[in-house]
């Protein structure tokens, strides 16, 4: 397998920050060599915001190519005014949200108790360590459901951003959140 | 406050979203219902284990070379 070639990065840049603004400068150019350090420097955490919100290992895979090939495509539009980071987060929730409302329009995925353990495999060799307990529970829950768990509790959203970003009441995201946890609650105690 | 502390009130206690003195109604209630004190403590440890999830994770397979073909196949940057 040919090596990708090393992104033409400036060395005296010692601020890991600082090291991928620029990468992400040279990728706005269109040097996609540049986008490749961009990538690994955030493909952890996307995989894992993908891994959580879908609660499907492969889909999270498909989801996590998505979001970069999305980020490339609407590089241009990240004027700097946040973290890259921060931007990049918000267009991968974005993606899988948008995934979502698309499979509930066609053949929503069933969640059995086989998927679950494949998930609970799948996750415990993505992020040794985990508690598989509870990513399991988590990947139990209905869609909906995970989504605003992981956003407020994991991720820490404010109630008000995760109403802002699925277009629902502050109250329907509170409802959804407890309803949620108590679902983990009751599938951890099982 | 005799009647058990519904899941609501409890969610906002813990999250310091109710007034002082309705907090201090819920911990007298707390302080005499083992059922009530139960949940809290439930849910406090839930909060703390979600929150110290991992934040990274490595994929099955280095998914890049997909990313590459994509942007290569033409999706240009600049488009919706």
């Amino acid at each position: 397998m040919e090596l990708a070639p090393v992104p033409q990065i400036d060395t005296e840049v010692d601020d890991p920050i600082d090291l991928v603004h620029q990468m992400v400068r040279q990728a706005q150019s269109g040097d996609a060599d540049a986008f490749e350090g961009v990538y690994r420097a955030h493909v952890g955490r996307i995989h894992a915001l993908c891994l959580r919100m879908s609660g499907d290992a492969q889909e999270a895979e498909s989801l996590t190519q998505d979001v970069f090939v999305r980020a490339w495509q609407k590089l241009s539009s990240f004027r700097g005014k946040s973290q890259f980071s921060t931007w990049l987060h918000r267009l991968a929730i974005n993606v899988v949200l948008q995934d979502r409302r698309t499979r509930a329009r066609g053949q929503a995925r069933e969640q059995t108790v086989d998927n679950l353990e494949q998930y609970a495999t799948a996750v415990t060799e993505a992020m040794p360590g985990t508690k598989v307990d509870l990513e399991r529970a988590i990947a139990g829950l209905p869609p909906g459901a995970r989504e605003v768990l992981v956003l407020r509790d994991v991720q820490g959203f404010k109630y008000s951003e995760i109403a802002e970003i699925k277009n629902v009441s502050l109250g329907t995201v509170k409802a959804q959140i407890h309803r949620a946890r108590h679902l983990v609650r009751e599938a951890l105690e099982r | 406050m005799n009647k058990h502390i519904d899941d609501t009130r409890l969610n906002d206690y813990v999250e310091g979203l109710v007034t002082e003195d309705v907090a201090r109604q819920v911990e007298v209630h707390w302080a005499v219902c083992e059922a009530c004190s139960g949940r809290l403590e439930a849910l406090t440890l839930l909060l703390s284990e979600l929150v110290g999830l991992p934040g990274d994770a490595t994929p099955a397979r280095d998914l890049w070379s997909g990313v590459r073909t994509a942007i290569e196949a033409g999706s240009g940057q600049g488009e919706q």
